[in-house]
């Protein structure tokens, strides 16, 4: 299964002490590339966690392993990136994701539903991903101005920001 | 007067209006919109003061959306920050708590900065400019006064505009034999 996966053999710390992370971090880009695209572009790390350990069966990687890999991706270019979000959220992002793009994307989602309004689970069944980076998306969004939110008992629904255009008309 | 009789604007019945947006930059746009509703309302009605407890206002009942009192307190001390409102009531200590307590607002449809550059306007436009002079009664009640913002004005909010002319040296005042044949000499 691991030769499937393109690992021809699972890394131990102890084979490779100097770029053991190096090498982690291309084995990982190499692994999760058809999955973050299958996802859309952003994987949490604790799926990334998940799905590689579950692949790998043995010498499971650790949190921290896992963290020192991803964090130098970016460095190494390989396509994909370590990134916080203000919530404390860490994921690994595809470096041709576009904040701005998925923004407008949740707008006109909010504009085409019948109570012109999106949930971060209607937003999550619509870009299937999942309603934790959904609403995550959602909040960025907000940050950027395109979306704004009305909070109830019932919980929180987004809206296109209107308060760019209302005017009094008098 | 019932509150149906004055025209909401479309926003009243946008929901996020009920909700103090995060975002500080559509928070901002946010108020704006508040202070405009509380100003025109108020005016509408001829409301000189908003009590905070009672103003009709915080609550929508057809959109089924409310302010709870944080978000009110925030929209009172954007209005009296922007200059269009004035708490009337001292800050009061009770046993439990020494903080301000205010309910009483006077409402300001235009602020004293705002009444002072529309006399001063009104006074060039009027030949006053120059020396002339006018009582303070011809400018709340004169004929030549129709339509201005300080027409009806209470003669107490008329005469701060007139102090922040003074102060900006396009103006003096002096004493009549009344309070109201007081006059204003303009510049």
């Amino acid at each position: 299964m691991l030769q499937d996966m393109g690992m021809t053999s699972a890394l131990t710390k102890s084979d490779h002490r100097g770029d053991y992370y190096t090498t982690l971090a291309r084995q990982l880009a190499d692994f999760l590339r058809p999955k973050l695209k299958q996802a859309g572009g952003l994987l949490t790390l604790t799926d990334v966690y998940c799905f590689f350990n579950r692949a790998r069966g043995s010498n499971l990687i650790s949190p921290e392993d896992l963290l020192q890999a991803v964090s130098c991706m970016k460095e190494l270019n390989l396509g994909m990136s370590l990134r916080d979000f203000p919530s404390g959220l860490r994921v690994v992002q595809d470096e041709s994701f576009n904040d701005e793009k998925m923004a407008k994307k949740l707008l006109v989602l909010a504009e085409h539903s019948p109570e012109e309004c999106l949930t971060a689970l209607d937003a999550s069944r619509a870009l299937h991903i999942s309603a934790l980076l959904a609403n995550e998306q959602l909040l960025s969004a907000e940050r950027m101005g395109y979306i704004c939110r009305d909070v109830t008992l019932e919980g929180t629904r987004f809206f296109p920001n209107r308060f760019n255009d209302f005017k009094w008309i008098s | 007067m019932v509150k149906s009789d004055f025209e909401f604007p479309e926003f009243y019945n946008f929901p996020p209006f009920f909700t103090i947006q995060p975002v500080l930059a559509t928070r901002e746009k946010q108020l704006h919109l508040w202070r405009e509703l509380i100003l025109r309302y108020h005016t509408a009605y001829k409301i000189k003061t908003l009590i905070v407890h009672d103003c009709p206002l915080w609550k929508n009942t057809n959109l089924g959306r409310e302010l709870d009192s944080t978000d009110i307190s925030i929209i009172m001390n954007d209005l009296i920050e922007s200059g269009h409102g004035e708490w009337e009531d001292l800050t009061t200590s009770t046993s439990t708590s020494t903080s301000a307590v205010h309910t009483r607002c006077r409402i300001l449809w235009r602020t004293p900065q705002q009444l002072a550059s529309d006399i001063y306007e009104w006074a060039q436009v009027h030949g006053f400019g120059g020396g002339g002079v006018c009582t303070v009664y011809e400018l709340h009640s004169g004929e030549d006064v129709h339509g201005m913002s300080f027409q009806g004005a209470d003669e107490e909010l008329l005469r701060r505009g007139l102090e922040v002319l003074e102060h900006q040296g396009k103006c003096t005042m002096f004493q009549g034999d009344t309070s109201s044949e007081d006059g204003i000499k303009f510049y």
